[in-house]
């Protein structure tokens, strides 16, 4: 099984909720390998609980994950404290192996609280392992939001790799216009 | 709703506290955030695309996202292999 598999399957055992987000979110909604984003890293969102952040933490180190915030090592003790104050500060956590599996925590989504990405989600299975995932949704509005440019290159990058659904959109819309112009009586000449 | 970015910046945690480099994370993130520029506008066949995307039955719940995994794996190694 995958080693993010294996990880998502012990945080789900834990009760820790999260939703997969970012590009590695939409990565799931791609339609084949060639409108993939290659990314090495997963994006999970958390709710600000203390008690099931550090429940996290403990699945990662369990994992032999190491821990890091900014280019650091998590400070010690990993405690309730440790886990308030670094959802107080939105603070991101990265779990890595060092090679290749590399997991976000964040508590941050921007315009978006967890309990409504929570409630929307898609349930995705990975080597019968289910994955929460953000809605597409969700993510682009979530880019849209954040604006740096890192996120302006995924949305470009992003209807590039849709355009042909985006083309067939726009000839819908033009298709529903043309009608609605034809429904339209002649006005009367006077 | 969460106070934004305190840590490190006047922060109300003890430097005894043995958590310093929370704050120096948060410094350091706020330092490197590109600035905000115009906002972004998603033109409407876009977003209207990605309602169609999300329509489809293979991105319903339930779905075997496997294949995902396997690319992205694919992709990882092929690049670990890599050597100038």
């Amino acid at each position: 099984m995958d080693a993010f598999a294996r990880l998502v399957e012990r945080l789900r055992r834990d009760g820790v909720r999260f939703v997969v987000i970012g590009l590695s979110g939409a990565n799931y909604y791609a339609r084949s390998a060639a409108t993939l984003f290659v990314t090495q890293d997963r994006d999970l969102f958390l709710p600000p609980d203390p008690d099931k952040t550090l429940a996290a933490w403990r699945a990662c180190e369990a994992f032999g994950l190491d821990l890091v915030c900014g280019a650091e090592p998590l400070d010690r003790p990993r405690d309730r404290l440790l886990a308030e104050r670094v959802i107080s500060s939105q603070a991101l956590v990265r779990a890595t192996d060092g090679a290749g599996l590399d997991v976000d925590f964040t508590f941050v989504m921007a315009g978006f609280d967890f309990e409504r990405v929570w409630s929307r989600r898609r349930i995705f299975r990975v080597d019968d392992v289910e994955i929460p995932v953000a809605r597409l949704a969700d993510i682009v509005e979530s880019k849209r939001r954040a604006g740096r440019d890192k996120d302006r290159l995924f949305l470009a990058t992003h209807a590039e790799a849709i355009r042909d659904l985006m083309r067939s959109e726009r000839w819908r819309a033009a298709d529903r216009s043309r009608r609605r112009k034809r429904r339209k009586p002649p006005r009367k000449r006077r | 709703m969460l106070p934004a970015l305190t840590a490190g910046d006047g922060s109300p945690f003890s430097p005894q506290g043995g958590s310093s480099n929370v704050g120096r994370a948060v410094k350091s993130r706020r330092r490197g955030k590109s600035a905000a520029s115009a906002p972004i506008e998603l033109d409407e066949a876009y977003l209207r695309a990605v309602k169609k995307l999300e329509s489809l039955p293979q991105n319903q719940s339930g779905a075997d996202k496997s294949w995902v995994e396997r690319a992205i794996r694919g992709w990882r190694d092929h690049y670990a292999r890599v050597s100038r």
